[in-house]
């Protein structure tokens, strides 16, 4: 067990490895091209930290306990690999990368070029999370923690706190043939003095047992921030005035995401859960589970 | 029991690393460094040139990366317009090389009005052959392992229109130059 919790520590980490270049890439873009860049990450991250909150609906009526930890795979639309920024007077804009997309661009203009950075190329997001869950009389109670992990040489520290609170509606309902319960998720990650993100989600979930095997479904709405702080490493050759200058630069960035449908199984062996669902909304992800509980 | 946690942990393990792109994606940074060289020419010819030895490490972005720099890749040249006086047509002939060495890459605006390329208005862009861009990437890639090698950046113009010249002529220029530089993070 210590030697999978290392696992997903580094695989975290390496999924994170994104954030200790964002200011390499974000230095050489204005605010409002920032936003634009950094938009489709906004959304896939907060999807991610939205995702693996359940799956099944029964929850236990006297003790329960559940350690896991989530895989979430988001596919990134290629309408999120693009975006057209905004120059000045005297340049003519065509598309560039965004965080996901590939290579940055150069535009000729009255005052020389101005370039924007590249994306990592990828198309899709993976993501890891662990995450404890205890119940009691059809409520849960789930946290997800880091413990503060530092990145990089910069003195960055990345750490990570999500709670959820799940209850059970059908124990209200006699007679009822299937499980349904309601959750709320809230989660933030924070890289310090870079990234903040802060994430809600509501959703009601449905789920049947038939043996071994716990089909579920869900709807969710949800909400996702990320607030970004970084610094234009000014060149006073730049072509854009607004990059001529050091300057310290704060966004605050809406994800897309705010509705999803999920449809998944759970295989259930004595103590151990293997779970896969996927999500329908403003990404497709997947989500893949391996819980230990009782 | 014991079998079946490490089928799970191994099932769990291996999807995961299918689906992830891994800490590869992250260990190279490709960006664009952007560069200007300035050729001021004047004269009382018909045919006036002058140039320019320029560095990449003038460049601030190249000097914050240099440590980091694996390759570097041309992009895209353009020339624009600073300043005019007295030439209202003519030809530019821009030549960048090597200092002391080859010739990377020679173009010439015919029949132009050096004013068009003067901000408001948008630089010309300078169309490389591959012939001149292979040359320049082994240039540029020399450079990393031997940054005294700098470049020189040749203007001659000549005048068309008004002619003959009477006055001192004289034509500010700059030559945009970006490349890519792929750095080790």
């Amino acid at each position: 067990m210590k030697k999978l919790l290392t696992f997903f520590v580094l695989y975290i980490l390496c999924s994170t490895n994104a954030f200790s270049q964002v200011e390499d890439r974000f230095a050489a873009l204005t605010q409002k091209n920032v936003e634009l860049y950094a938009l489709p990450f906004a959304t896939a991250f907060g999807t991610a930290m939205n995702s693996g909150g359940y799956h099944s609906a029964d929850i236990a009526d006297w003790f329960g306990f559940s350690i896991s930890f989530q895989g979430m795979y988001m596919l990134i639309p290629d309408d999120d690999l693009t975006f057209t920024p905004s120059l000045p007077d005297g340049y003519t804009a065509g598309p560039t990368a965004t965080i996901f997309g590939d290579k940055g661009s150069a535009y000729a203009g009255p005052a020389g070029y101005i370039t924007t950075p590249p994306g990592v190329n990828v198309s899709a997001m993976p993501m890891a999370l662990p995450q404890v869950s205890l119940s009691f009389m059809g409520t849960e109670v789930m946290f997800r923690y880091l413990p503060e992990i530092e990145l990089g040489d910069k003195g960055e520290k990345l750490s990570l706190f999500g709670i959820g609170a799940k209850h059970s509606i059908s124990r209200y309902i006699p007679l009822i043939p299937i499980d349904v319960a309601v959750q709320v998720l809230y989660s933030k990650l924070e890289i310090t003095n870079l990234v903040e993100s802060k994430n809600l989600a509501f959703n009601a979930h449905a789920s049947k047992t038939f043996g071994i095997l716990t089909p579920y479904f869900g709807l969710q709405f949800e909400s996702s921030s990320l607030d970004l702080t970084y610094e234009i490493n000014g060149d006073p050759l730049s072509g854009d005035p607004a990059l001529q200058v050091d300057k310290k630069v704060s966004v605050s960035l809406d994800g897309d995401n705010s509705f999803r449908a999920t449809l998944g199984a759970a295989l259930k062996l004595a103590i151990f859960v293997l779970n896969a669902d996927v999500n329908l909304g403003s990404l497709t992800t997947f989500t893949g589970g391996l819980s230990f509980e009782f | 029991m014991n079998k079946i946690i490490k089928a799970f942990v191994v099932v769990f393990a291996i999807t995961l690393s299918f689906v992830s792109n891994s800490c590869d994606k992250f260990d190279t940074f490709e960006f664009n460094v952007p560069f200007s060289i300035d050729v001021t020419v004047q004269g009382n010819n018909s045919s006036v040139s002058d140039s320019t030895i320029y560095c990449l490490n003038q460049s601030e972005t190249y000097q914050d990366y240099v440590e980091d720099m694996r390759q570097l890749t041309f992009v895209e040249a353009a020339w624009r317009t600073d300043a005019v006086q007295y030439i209202s047509s003519g030809d530019i002939e821009i030549t960048v090389s090597i200092n002391g060495g080859a010739t990377l890459f020679q173009k010439t605006l015919t029949n132009v009005n050096p004013s068009s390329y003067q901000s408001p208005n948008g630089p010309f862009v300078l169309s490389l052959t591959d012939t001149e861009i292979q040359a320049l990437n082994t240039y540029l890639n020399s450079y990393l392992e031997n940054p005294n090698q700098c470049i020189k950046a040749k203007v001659k113009a000549t005048v068309k229109s008004p002619l003959p010249v009477t006055q001192t002529v004289y034509l500010k220029g700059i030559i945009d130059m970006v490349v890519e530089a792929e750095t080790e993070i």
